[in-house]
């Protein structure tokens, strides 16, 4: 029996597997090699990394961007599109999206483990030129990135591990989460207490009550260690080890513009550490000495926003760039999709009520149109496109896949009848990994 | 292996190594300070890092309200790392400093307010989170309280409603808990868009709400609350006689913020209006030997020769008023020559505004813009100017503890000064320039909250019409 045993182990080990293997190799090698091209020729081309090419080919194949240039030769079998006249851009990213309704709850919530393709939301859109966005819980947790494909739902997720997400206001239990979490202080059940910054008093007047209100502290940091013992905190622990090397973006919601000053106070001491801060205009106007010192990557909604308490209107886009910061646009949506009800980036996001017919629809298909209106304002074209493009996909860590124009790359792109930022031309069409998946039929 | 050199060569090298020590030796010359104040030991590391003394801002020309001092007439301030490095008369300007014309302006030390609700705070308070990190330097209410030249607010941190940040001690068993808790408060500094040098103090005094003495039943617990803490006291002292081997076990309990009281470490802050109510509570103060701050007291100026010896310092609002009280015989009610009376009987007094809020709508002159009105007011029921100028500055930094650091023009005090374009008191007075810590937060001409226009350019027009 023993002897009869082994046998069938060496064959099935030495002779059946490698068997299989090689069969399935030579299936999958003939599959790639069955499918046909797609060639989008004589259109201007946006690459972002190498700048704008005025007529030239791109060669897409097998989901991938196979070459991009003026002397690019088509492949014979390829599908052409004729595109003379058009401009061919890659897809807009979203860095900081709430889309499909991620709940928060519980401690450390991944979005990859909630993460329900099945929504209309994601249809709806695909006119918008976006293609990839990376889903923000609303609350401590990690994002993913998903890829605009409603027809292949189970494979839209193409990074389940996403970024570390901290939302942040101005108050000790949760400035405490991102001082222990850099200070990778482990949050255990001896709950070591918070790190009180000694800004108060420097020793002078209080004594007795400073003690009293130290040990209540201690006990509260107890408290607090206490309850995050455990489970969902260690989650936290190795993305807070890569963000203080570096590694990774950590992407932080402020609540208001005083809490950006505790950010950079708490910064200073972790020049490594890289961050991406959502935010808005008029905390950026208000804060920008600050922001100047840490230098976050911005995500910032693209549009022309007031002074605070002021009626005076500004392009902080413009602002930020021509102070040296790096930006992100999030939550373009064209203005019809913004008066929808529901579909606001925000909490408690349901499913979008259909689009209403009139104006709105007209608007539809010119996407950029409050992009073009901040480089009209003077935002340089070239730091535009890069917020819609290269900049969104570095912060979630994916500039080598996604972003550009190069081969080797993910074949996201937007065909446009013209220059993507003249609101005369009409988004054509989308494609997402190679297919295209939004046809403009109007 | 040797290096050999030859003579030239090191005549060579000596005559540079001189003229490298001249040229350092002028440097260092050149970089040290006028006049550095003595600096406390540092014991911290992080304080350890010597740091330069930095620019030098002179504010010249203006007539100086010391408020300590006697009144300097086209003085100068010279101002440094937040602090006021002089003031005087005649004093040579550095070179190299910022100066700030301020020829035929008025200078004052920044006013101080002593009641306002939540200014400059937004994050939550209470339980473990701590007021230094809720802290809101674009409260835009900071630039208006610049803007009638405020730039030390007492800001209680609670919400409506709630107990706000109180001190927890332990509870007591007759009285029911919180009663005489601390309504917590904070003192700040109005630096709009800084954090840093905004916070000053946490729980200054110790406030309780005046109806926590209300009634026999509420007396009779603040006596006891009182008598704990004196045993609380009593049993600590024998313990640190006996030294360690005292018995720790029988240490009776006690609400600690009375204990601070009873050891003179805290000031109880509180209400009265009526002469009972002011009467109860200096009653309590001397039986107990505790010190007191009323807040209110609108029918003080009838017993004022009571409130001096008893060691009452007060919080009034002047345009307060106060009916009399009906069936009595005696003269009840309020007047405007509180501040007047108060000042005679030499008892120390602090003016606040009416509400602690900013009010943007309906009339001017009740929250906390109108604070200088208020001592106009004082001043217009017989009130020395002086006096109602350190009402607003030396007399509320004394009660908080801070005199040292604000209320007045003086060496070596933080430089909270107002650079006002007439008499301080005078209606028609702006503040034009505001600085805290050594620093312009407030220009009027640039923070354009309010009205902004050259009276001289219309008073010119008028003489060119005649």
């Amino acid at each position: 029996m023993k002897i009869y045993n082994q046998k069938t182990h060496f064959r099935r080990w030495v002779v059946e597997i490698p068997a299989v293997v090689a069969l399935l190799t030579i299936l999958a090698w003939g599959q790639e090699l069955k499918e046909r091209a797609v060639a989008i020729r004589g259109a201007a081309i946006e690459t972002i990394s190498g700048g704008r090419i005025e007529k030239g080919n791109v060669v897409v194949r097998g989901g991938k961007i196979e070459a991009v240039g003026a002397e690019v030769e088509i492949p014979d079998d390829a599908r052409v599109i004729e595109a003379e006249g058009m401009t061919v851009m890659p897809g807009i990213i979203d860095p900081y999206s709430r889309a499909g309704g991620v709940t928060g709850g519980g401690e450390f919530v991944r979005v990859a483990d909630q993460f329900y393709p099945y929504q209309e939301v994601f249809k709806q859109m695909l006119p918008w030129g976006i293609t990839n966005l990376s889903i923000t819980p609303s609350s401590l947790g990690q994002t993913a990135v998903i890829a605009i494909t409603p027809d292949l739902p189970k494979t839209m997720v193409i990074n389940k591990d996403g970024n570390l997400f901290l939302p942040v206001t101005n108050s000790t239990s949760s400035l405490r989460v991102l001082r222990d979490g850099l200070a990778l202080r482990p949050a255990g059940p001896q709950g070591q207490g918070p790190e009180i910054p000694t800004r108060a008093g420097r020793g002078r007047g209080q004594r007795r009550g400073d003690q009293t209100q130290q040990q209540q502290r201690q006990r509260a940091g107890q408290r607090a260690g206490q309850q995050a013992a455990g489970g969902p905190s260690s989650m936290a622990d190795p993305l807070w080890a890569k963000v203080v090397k570096g590694e990774q973006y950590l992407i932080v919601d402020v609540a208001n513009s005083a809490t950006i000053l505790y950010l950079g106070e708490i910064l200073e001491k972790y020049p490594e550490v890289k961050v991406a801060l959502n935010t808005n205009g008029s905390t950026v106007f208000e804060t920008l000495e600050t922001l100047k010192k840490f230098k976050p990557l911005l995500i910032l909604p693209p549009r022309i926003e007031n002074q605070p308490n002021r009626q005076y209107r500004i392009n902080a886009a413009r602002i930020a760039h021509e102070a040296g910061l790096e930006v992100a646009f999030t939550g373009l949506k064209p203005e019809a999709a913004a008066a929808m009800p529901g579909m606001r980036a925000g909490r408690g996001q349901r499913a979008a009520a259909p689009p209403t017919r009139g104006a709105s629809e007209v608007n539809r298909d010119v996407p950029l149109f409050p992009v073009a209106y901040l480089v009209k304002a003077g935002l340089p074209r070239e730091i535009a496109l890069l917020a819609l493009t290269l900049k969104p996909a570095q912060v979630m860590g994916l500039a080598d896949r996604l972003g550009t124009m190069e081969p080797q790359k993910d074949a996201n792109l937007l065909i446009f009848s013209g220059d993507p930022l003249d609101p005369a031309s009409r988004l054509l069409r989308v494609m997402v990994e190679g297919k295209f998946v939004y046809e403009n039929k109007n | 292996m040797k290096t050999k050199i030859n003579k030239s060569g090191l005549k060579f090298m000596i005559l540079v190594m001189l003229g490298l020590a001249i040229a350092a030796s002028t440097v260092i010359a050149q970089d040290r300070p006028l006049r550095r104040p003595p600096q406390p030991p540092q014991t911290t590391p992080e304080e350890t890092e010597e740091e330069s003394p930095g620019p030098i801002i002179a504010i010249v020309g203006g007539k100086i309200y010391t408020v300590t001092q006697e009144i300097i007439r086209e003085g100068t301030i010279l101002v440094q790392d937040g602090k006021i490095l002089k003031a005087g008369q005649d004093l040579a300007v550095p070179e190299g400093a910022e100066v700030i014309d301020a020829a035929g302006r008025h200078l004052v030390p920044g006013f101080i307010a002593l009641n306002a609700s939540r200014i400059g705070v937004s994050g939550t308070t209470g339980g473990q989170n701590l007021v230094q990190d809720a802290l809101n330097p674009f409260d835009q209410n900071m630039q208006y309280l610049l803007g009638v030249g405020i730039t030390t607010v007492c800001s209680s941190t609670g919400a409506g409603g709630q107990r706000g940040m109180r001190r927890t001690p332990q509870p007591t068993p007759t009285a029911p808990e919180g009663v005489f808790g601390s309504t917590g408060q904070i003192v700040l500094k109005m630096t709009y868009g800084d954090i840093e040098g905004m916070f000053v103090k946490e729980n200054p005094f110790y406030a309780v709400r005046s109806a926590s003495f209300r009634g026999g039943l509420n007396c009779f617990n603040w006596r006891e609350e009182l008598k704990r803490a004196q045993s609380f006291i009593k049993a600590q002292d024998n313990q640190t006689d006996e030294g360690e081997g005292g018995r720790r076990g029988q240490r009776p309990s006690a609400n600690q913020d009375v204990v601070r009281l009873l050891q003179g470490e805290a000031v109880l802050r509180t209400d009265a209006q009526t002469i009972d109510q002011i009467r109860d509570m200096i009653i309590f103060s001397r039986s107990y030997g505790y010190r007191i701050i009323l807040e209110g007291v609108d029918e003080g100026w009838l017993i004022a020769d009571e409130l001096g010896p008893a060691g009452v310092a007060a919080i009034i609002t002047p345009r307060s008023t106060m009916t009399p009280q009906a069936g009595r015989e005696e003269i009840t009610g309020g007047t405007m020559e509180l501040a007047m009376h108060l000042e005679r009987a030499g008892v120390p007094f602090a003016i606040n505004a009416q509400s602690g809020s900013v009010s943007l709508g309906g009339m001017a002159g009740r929250d906390l813009q109108g604070l200088p009105l208020q001592a106009m007011f004082a001043v217009s029921g017989g009130c020395s100017e002086k006096s109602a100028l350190a009402a607003l500055t030396i007399v509320p930094a004394r009660m908080m503890g801070l005199q040292d650091r604000i209320g007045s023009i003086e060496a070596g005090k933080d430089a909270d000064i107002l650079i006002l374009d007439g008499h301080p008191l005078d209606y028609k007075t702006y503040v034009e320039k505001a600085l805290v810590n050594g620093k312009v937060y407030y220009d009027r001409a640039a923070a354009r909250i309010l009205p902004v226009f050259d009276r001289s350019f219309y008073e010119q027009q008028i003489k060119i019409d005649k």
